[in-house]
């Protein structure tokens, strides 16, 4: 369904976009920044994250983010991930102005407390360990971006690298980056709900409009070199089955390419129709389970497939029929159904997804960030112009012996 | 000059109209009972079947979870590959969810697939097969996923709260162990899927951007078949609480964390106290920012989150704390936490603080019943627990007007650390 929208800039570059929903008596608010963990140095990971919470701790002018926000009905919450912040807002629509005074004060300064930096090292500690250390597997990932990524900063996760790297943030760091990232030329402003451009413009200029500008973001990151030779890694650990990690480098977000590895995934390992999941896990039993997907990232990301090897077969036996997997795509591409199922899936996928007036703020925001919104009425366009001679194409260019890392995770 | 100190005029979501839409109540042309909900402007729908067919009707355990695994994984004419086939094709989902009570068939799906979708999971609600090579393949993953669950400190503790708290052989206190599995027989399976997945017991609900063409679609696949009217009925358990009221378990040697779970018994929907405690509930630990989320993540950094929840089921409920804290605070945390119950039985909340809970539980109530598919889920809850609008307009009316008095004398009686089960994972 075709999403439509108005967009307007304010002078100090904050770019605001509003998409008008008659039906709904919520209204989403959406921020997104132009800053991600590919954009921390290697001494100081985790840090894009980190802040994201710390935007939580009061802003200049309000002691508390939350309550007010709560007091006007509404919930909120945010993300980080490699390439970008996102913090979104869904409140009755009689209360809007509520998410501007909120997000905008924060944008403006937020207050630095010492406290606030103090709690959320801690909060931000045990995140880290009941998700990457204390469950079986859960430092696959850093090894795995750590044997992909030889340059670019891709190579850690956004919660970090090491603990140390939080315990150790300071207050000027804080402040540092603040002033750097989070400045209304590297954000983007949507609104949605039943809501007109002309309103939204009048509370846009009255809260956002005095912000001092900042500078765009210039990124000089390193590029990921090509891959010309196979990488393995093996890791033991307490885990109660072997597991294995296969990572292609594939094209980033905006880059030619990057829709037909999107179906390869489906295609190859997503589904109990899917290729891996009738061959590997119900025709030849390797796998208790597996899974395809990418990492959907703006620089070059990866395409990976993962899975837990039964009891009794080897995670190199396991590892070889995913290589001949592999090698049978390279060889004879998919079928005209295959593709067509793929397709399906991706249309209702959207389709789906654009229910949520939250969703369709954010992607809004997401597509503006990338350097223009209405590519999000041609997404679905771009699937369908993949051919199975154009995907076939891609998955020779990238899904090549030599271009993989493997990771075997065995137990001890 | 604007000043940003001062917060701008909100309208508070006590004061708002709350209105549950209604629904079309229908019956399939052989008496199968259809609710549905004609909304949204994309062209989507979602329909659930839904039967008695949860953990409360397991004859063995383990058994519901395998048969709604194994549902749509062979019927006399197609085999799990081109079941799959058929359904992925069209970019549809179709997840199978045994409850505690019910056991769910939800489809999503593009309205214009409908036609080619609907013969499908007929076949799969008729004609299932339970293939043997299949059934041996679920228990080979469903163990070896078992296995790796059985690492995690949280899902060990969650098993154990529910365990206590209802008794291990009660359906809602049952915990799958590796020896269920590999003890599941196909004739087990066959006879469970026969009796309760029939669709005499079962019930349809479908929302999204559905008219007369796909009810009559719906009718001439599911509403033609002559059912022979025999209704299911529920069996009966005592539920029987541990009387060891603490259980600390070292699960993982090199733990860094411990599982924190503070359980008690709680009503179902039914009971007077339920609509006030969801108001408690909410103050105490239901949101981000309840009294231990303020305490023990936000003042004290022992946790990445803390929450409180009810869980109501058909025939009872529980009231449940649950967090993950680091291991070396594991002490001051359920220290604090004792602390929390204390204060809300001994002071009275402010008033700032019981509007701030209403509007955001108002605000969100708001928000849970936009859309179609919303609105649609509402109602099945309610017309699954017996219940009907005026339960959700008498909600209502107690979120907007219950006072600190009363939430005092509801935390004495249900607040009160005494009561509780105490299970500590690492």
């Amino acid at each position: 369904m075709h999403i439509s929208f108005e967009k307007f800039t304010l002078e100090n570059g904050l770019r605001v976009l509003v998409h008008q929903d008659i039906t709904t008596p919520m209204v989403a608010v959406n921020v997104i920044y132009d800053v991600g963990a590919r954009d921390e140095v290697v001494t100081q990971t985790g840090f894009a994250h980190l802040f994201e919470h710390l935007m939580f701790g009061g802003s200049e002018n309000i002691p508390s983010y939350d309550e007010p926000l709560q007091m006007a009905g509404g919930e909120n919450n945010a993300y980080t991930t490699n390439d970008i912040t996102n913090y979104y807002i869904q409140l009755p629509l009689q209360n809007l102005e509520t998410a501007f005074w909120l997000e905008s004060d924060r944008m403006k300064s937020l207050d630095f407390s010492e406290k606030s930096l103090e709690v959320q090292r801690k909060v931000v500690c045990e995140e880290f360990k009941e998700h990457y250390i204390n469950k079986p597997y859960g430092d696959a990932w850093k090894h795995l971006r750590e044997l992909a990524y030889q340059k670019h900063p891709y190579q850690w996760m956004t919660i970090g690298k090491e603990l140390s790297h939080i315990e150790d943030a300071q207050l000027d760091d804080v402040k540092n980056f603040f002033f750097k990232h989070y400045r209304p030329v590297n954000a983007v402003l949507c609104v949605a709900g039943n809501v007109t451009t002309a309103q939204v413009k009048i509370l846009a200029e009255k809260w956002f409009g005095d912000i001092p500008s900042g500078e765009k973001t210039e990124r000089f990151l390193p590029l990921e070199p090509l891959q010309t030779e196979v990488r393995t890694k093996t890791v033991t650990a307490n885990v109660p089955l072997d597991a294995v990690y296969k990572a292609w480098h594939i094209p980033g977000r905006m880059e030619e390419g990057y829709h037909a590895a999107d179906l390869i995934t489906e295609i190859m390992g997503n589904g109990f129709a899917s290729r891996m999941f009738q061959r590997l896990v119900k025709e030849e039993q390797l796998f208790s389970n597996i899974s395809c997907y990418h990492t959907g990232s703006l620089d070059p990301g990866l395409l990976v497939v993962e899975g837990k090897v039964v009891e009794g077969k080897t995670a190199e036996a396991a590892n070889d029929a995913i290589e001949s997997e592999m090698k049978l795509l390279l060889e004879n591409g998919v079928t005209d159904l295959e593709l067509e199922k793929a397709k399906n899936k991706i249309e209702s996928m959207i389709e789906f997804e654009d229910i949520s007036i939250l969703n369709r703020a954010n992607n809004l925001a997401f597509y503006e960030l990338l350097g223009d919104a209405h590519q999000i009425n041609f997404e679905l366009d771009r699937y369908q112009q993949v051919t199975t001679a154009s995907l076939l194409k891609t998955a020779r260019k990238y899904l090549r012996y030599d271009n993989c890392n493997t990771l075997f995770y065995k137990k001890a | 000059m604007l000043n940003r100190k001062i917060a701008p005029a909100i309208h508070d979501a006590i004061e708002f109209d709350f209105l549950l839409p209604s629904i079309q109540k229908d019956h399939l042309e052989n008496g199968i009972p259809l609710y549905w909900f004609n909304g949204g402007v994309q062209d989507v729908v979602e329909i659930n079947w839904v039967f008695p067919a949860g953990l409360w009707f397991e004859t063995k355990p383990a058994l519901a979870h395998a048969v709604t695994g194994l549902l749509k994984n062979g019927t006399s004419t197609k085999s799990a590959q081109e079941i799959n086939e058929a359904l992925e094709f069209y970019g549809a989902s179709l997840q199978i969810n045994p409850g505690n009570d019910f056991a769910t068939l939800t489809l999503h799906t593009l309205t214009k697939h409908l036609p080619n979708l609907l013969p499908i999971i007929y076949e799969i609600l008729t004609d299932a097969v339970f293939p043997e090579e299949e059934l041996q393949i679920h228990k080979q993953n469903s163990i070896q996923k078992l296995l790796v669950s059985m690492r995690k400190c949280d899902f060990v503790a969650n098993q154990k709260v529910d365990a206590l708290l209802f008794g291990e052989d009660h359906p809602y206190g049952r915990f799958t162990k590796q020896r269920s599995i590999e003890e599941l027989k196909r004739e087990d399976l066959i006879a469970f899927y026969k009796k309760y997945f029939s669709l005499d017991n079962a019930q349809i609900y479908i929302s999204g951007k559905v008219g007369k063409n796909e009810i009559d679609i719906l009718n001439n696949i599911f509403g033609k078949v002559s059912l022979c009217g025999d209704k299911v009925q529920p069996a009966l358990f005592e539920t029987i609480t541990s009387t060891e009221k603490i259980q600390h378990i070292t699960n993982d040697q090199n733990g860094v964390q411990g599982s924190i779970r503070l359980g008690r018994l709680f009503s179902n929907r039914h009971h007077k106290d339920y609509a006030p405690m969801v108001v408690l509930n909410t103050l105490f630990g239901g949101y981000f920012g309840s009294r231990l989320m303020s305490n023990i993540r936000e003042e004290k950094g022992f946790t990445y989150g803390i929450y409180s929840s009810i869980a109501p089921y058909l025939n009872g409920g529980s009231l449940t704390i649950h967090t993950e804290v680091g291991k070396e605070v594991i002490e001051p945390a359920l220290k604090e936490i004792k602390h929390e119950m204390h204060l809300l039985c001994n002071e009275p909340v402010d008033e700032e603080e019981l509007l701030l809970v209403k509007n955001y539980l108002l605000g969100n109530l708001l928000g849970d019943i936009d859309g179609p598919f919303q609105i649609l889920q509402r109602w099945r809850m309610l017309i699954l627990n017996g219940l009907d609008e005026n339960h959700f307009n008498k909600n209502v009316s107690i979120y907007k007007s219950i006072s600190s008095k009363e939430l005092q004398l509801l935390a004495q009686q249900y607040l009160n650390p005494d009561d509780y089960l105490e299970v500590v994972v690492v």
